[in-house]
């Protein structure tokens, strides 16, 4: 879909019922699976010997860049499983979704991290990681650490509506943003959303040619200027080691 | 259930009522300044559309956003039509002198530029009789407290989305305290990384879940106070 199209209304608004249209509507549809079985399923693909290996349960809008973290570092022993991107409109979900992968992780791997931030968990998510001793990502969103902490706060404070991109970010735009939002049916809603906001930046973790006209389309949607920091990998590739190694030394122990 | 041809005319007071409750869930703004139009027709006043017809649909959206049966773009669809109403009836209170339960100045903390439920509550405090003084978004400490000392509001409500702009609160409770006016004032504050426990810690009056909380909240606390006041007098 073009960005052009997730801009055109596909449905009217009309009539639904009201409340009891609605309740009949939704009655029987479908719960997304995120039980530990669903997970160990996927799990019993991975090669290797689980029981000296790492876990990184992660949001999937960090699992592409981890795996190449991995890549680059032959950290062979250190798996990637994700949590759907998606959950980040539905924040609540993301401490349980975590929890289930963390109890069925630690019947099967030496060590488990979390590749989360707070990301609206309202510490619901570090109440659970301290219960459990597992170390995630430090910070308010997943995505801050790429341009490293102090770096974040200072686009921050530099301009507070600040739309953030990142390489994950602005290539699934309209699934994370436009469709989790319902922009894509009710354009109407941006300025609800959106008014505020005076810049899009885009945290590069490795901007191709294709990526900038993305984060460019991404930034034309919202009418704003688009500033483009280049952060590569280094605060997840400086975060995975250091995690790993206080991990192993916490199992040392 | 499509029926967009159905005519509002043709549905007794009651159903109307009903109808518009739909229509709001459903976010319909045409419609609903139609059914506000029509009860104006039959007389209603100004302040019984607002509170019987309204008031009540956005209190059931809010209790069905509360549950995660609806979500926020339903949420923003239905305030929407809500807004449409009230820009009909907004010139008519005034004129009719409806009643006016107390005055709340209300804004979105310094380094937060986030405004949804902000402005969810502006309107559900509205439709509930308060006068709103909405400040707006980035607002530093003076903005609360000067606007609020000069327009003689009762209430100071705080919203803040972020977790790194939510400690900002304490700034402006700590600075009313300094003032030695934090007893002038109920203090609400409200966000999506708050709870009743943060707004303990930092000395707020209270935390509101919802713009339907704030309401009933911010009714009761001064309903409380002025029950002091009267207690005090004697």
């Amino acid at each position: 879909m073009s960005d052009q199209d997730a801009l055109t209304p596909k449905i009217s608004p009309s009539r639904r019922g009201g409340r009891a249209g609605r309740m009949e509507a939704r009655a029987g549809q479908g719960v997304r699976n995120t039980s530990a079985s669903a997970t160990l399923n996927a799990w019993s693909l991975t090669p290797g010997d689980p029981a000296t290996r790492t876990l990184v349960i992660a949001c999937g809008a960090l699992v592409s860049e981890l795996q190449e973290v991995i890549r680059l570092n032959n950290l062979a022993h250190i798996e990637v499983t994700a949590v759907p991107a998606d959950y980040h409109a539905t924040p609540d979900k993301i401490p349980e979704a975590v929890a289930v992968k963390i109890r069925a992780a630690k019947q099967r791997y030496a060590q488990v991290l979390v590749g989360f931030g707070d990301c609206g968990t309202r510490g619901r998510l570090d109440e659970i990681l301290e219960r459990e001793g597992v170390e995630r990502i430090e910070g308010a969103h997943c995505y801050a650490f790429y341009a490293g902490l102090d770096r974040f706060a200072e686009l921050h404070e530099e301009a507070a509506g600040t739309f953030y991109l990142t390489d994950f970010l602005a290539r699934h735009f309209d699934k994370l943003t436009l469709k989790a939002l319902q922009l894509d049916v009710h354009p109407e809603l941006k300025s609800d959303y959106f008014g505020n906001y005076t810049r899009v930046v885009y945290l590069a973790q490795v901007p191709t040619p294709e990526r900038l006209d993305r984060a460019e389309a991404v930034a034309a949607w919202f009418g704003l200027p688009l500033v483009v920091v280049e952060t590569g990998l280094a605060g997840l590739d400086d975060w995975l080691k250091q995690a790993d190694q206080n991990s192993a030394a916490r199992a040392a122990k | 259930m499509a029926d967009d041809e159905l005519d509002l005319n043709t549905l007794n007071d009651e159903e109307l009522v009903e109808q518009m409750w739909d229509d709001l869930y459903d976010g319909l703004g045409e419609a609903i300044e139609e059914g506000v139009e029509i009860f104006l027709g039959r007389g209603w006043s100004p302040y019984d559309i607002l509170t019987k017809a309204l008031v009540e649909g956005m209190r059931i959206v809010g209790v069905d956003f509360r549950d995660g049966i609806l979500f926020v773009p339903e949420v923003l669809m239905s305030a929407n039509a809500m807004k449409a109403g009230m820009a009909i009836l907004r010139p008519l209170l005034v004129e009719t002198g409806a009643p006016k339960v107390g005055k709340m100045v209300i804004g979105t903390v310094k380094g937060d530029i986030h405004d949804i439920g902000k402005n969810l509550v502006c309107m559900m405090m509205e439709g509930a009789g308060f006068e709103v003084i909405d400040l707006g978004i980035n607002n530093p400490v003076e903005n609360y407290i000067n606007t609020a000392l000069e327009q003689n509001a009762e209430i100071i409500g705080m919203s803040a989305l972020l977790t790194t702009t939510m400690p900002y609160m304490k700034v402006v409770i700590d600075t009313l305290k300094e003032k030695g006016i934090r007893s002038d004032f109920v203090v609400l504050v409200g966000g999506a990384p708050l709870n009743e426990a943060f707004a303990d810690a930092i000395g707020a009056d209270a935390y509101c879940r919802d713009a339907a909380v704030a309401v009933e909240t911010a009714k009761s606390l001064l309903s409380r106070r002025q029950g002091a006041v009267v207690i005090g007098a004697r």
